[in-house]
């Protein structure tokens, strides 16, 4: 195997379906073995998207247990999917706050010394 | 029928449970290839959709809205989890049945389809969930590093392994058979 279907090969998970850019799709064009390579990855990307229209018959409890579930919860409308998380926001939220906090209590102690 | 839901309507919601429950439920065992957990995430997806229906604008589809909720879920229920236990595999995570492709199709691909399915099964999670988003949902970079949070980078980074390794265990598979 030469160099450069080495490097196909490591880049062709990745590749744009359309093809390789320079070189690397100049080489392509005439080797037998990158292009086996390159078409296995499409077989791959097309077989994984036909998955989408495959579907798995969900276990019968499953809308009832939802019904039960609901039945004593009413939809709130402060609940939401596209309200931010809290895991990232509540972080930078109490870092900044400690920050804040910090150099106002450092302020504070340089003013009260020069009094 | 939506209005409906989103105005308290339970019987409403509980119709489009039973539109979508297939595919919610579809989309949950992939992401976690264990039918009891799948089961577990779809319920609570569903619950969780109840909840935010009134807030749900109507800028996507329902079922990808629903999509996100149940990446959101399975995506919690795998960090409750990961203290526990290794990546969870259902022996008995049978071939899904096939409903809108066409029959010819569908033959063409059945073998491709069950050789996937297990090598899927096989990939880490991480990088199952990234490769079933992408490659089978067809979910952006950008959507997928926004709902794991991860980075864009550590996404495609995710990606290409996941289609590496598939590609390894397909083709080798192949070969030996050969």
């Amino acid at each position: 195997m030469r160099g450069i279907c080495v490097i196909v090969r490591s880049i062709a998970p990745s590749a744009d379906p359309a093809g390789l850019p320079g070189p690397l799709g100049n080489h392509a064009a005439t080797c037998l073995r990158c292009q086996a390579e390159l078409a296995r990855y499409s077989k791959l990307r097309r077989q994984l998207a036909v998955m989408a229209d495959v579907t798995e018959p969900a276990p019968d409890p499953l809308a009832a247990s939802v019904a039960d579930a609901i039945a004593t919860d009413p939809p709130e409308a402060g609940d939401s999917e596209s309200r931010p998380r809290p895991t990232r926001a509540a972080a930078a939220g109490a870092v900044a706050a400690a920050a804040a906090g910090a150099v106002a209590v450092a302020v504070w102690r340089q003013s009260k010394a020069a009094v | 029928m939506l209005h409906r839901a989103q105005a308290g309507d339970q019987a409403a919601f509980s119709e489009l449970v039973r539109i979508h429950q297939d595919e919610v439920y579809t989309l949950a065992l992939r992401l976690t290839a264990d039918r009891e957990l799948a089961a577990d995430v779809s319920q609570e997806a569903f619950v969780r959709a109840w909840r935010a229906l009134p807030k749900f604008r109507g800028d996507a589809k329902f079922s990808t809205w629903m999509h996100r909720i149940v990446v959101n879920v399975a995506w919690t229920q795998r960090r409750k989890q990961r203290k526990h236990r290794a990546d969870p595999i259902d022996e008995s995570f049978a071939e899904p049945v096939s409903e809108a492709i066409s029959p010819e199709r569908a033959a063409e691909s059945a073998a491709m389809q069950g050789r996937i399915r297990s090598a899927l099964r096989e990939l880490p999670l991480p990088v199952r969930t990234v490769v079933v988003l992408k490659d089978v949902y067809g979910w952006s970079h950008g959507e997928i590093s926004e709902h794991l949070e991860i980075t864009v980078a550590a996404a495609k980074v995710r990606l290409h392994r996941g289609r590496k390794q598939l590609r390894s265990r397909l083709w080798k598979e192949v070969e030996v058979e050969a």
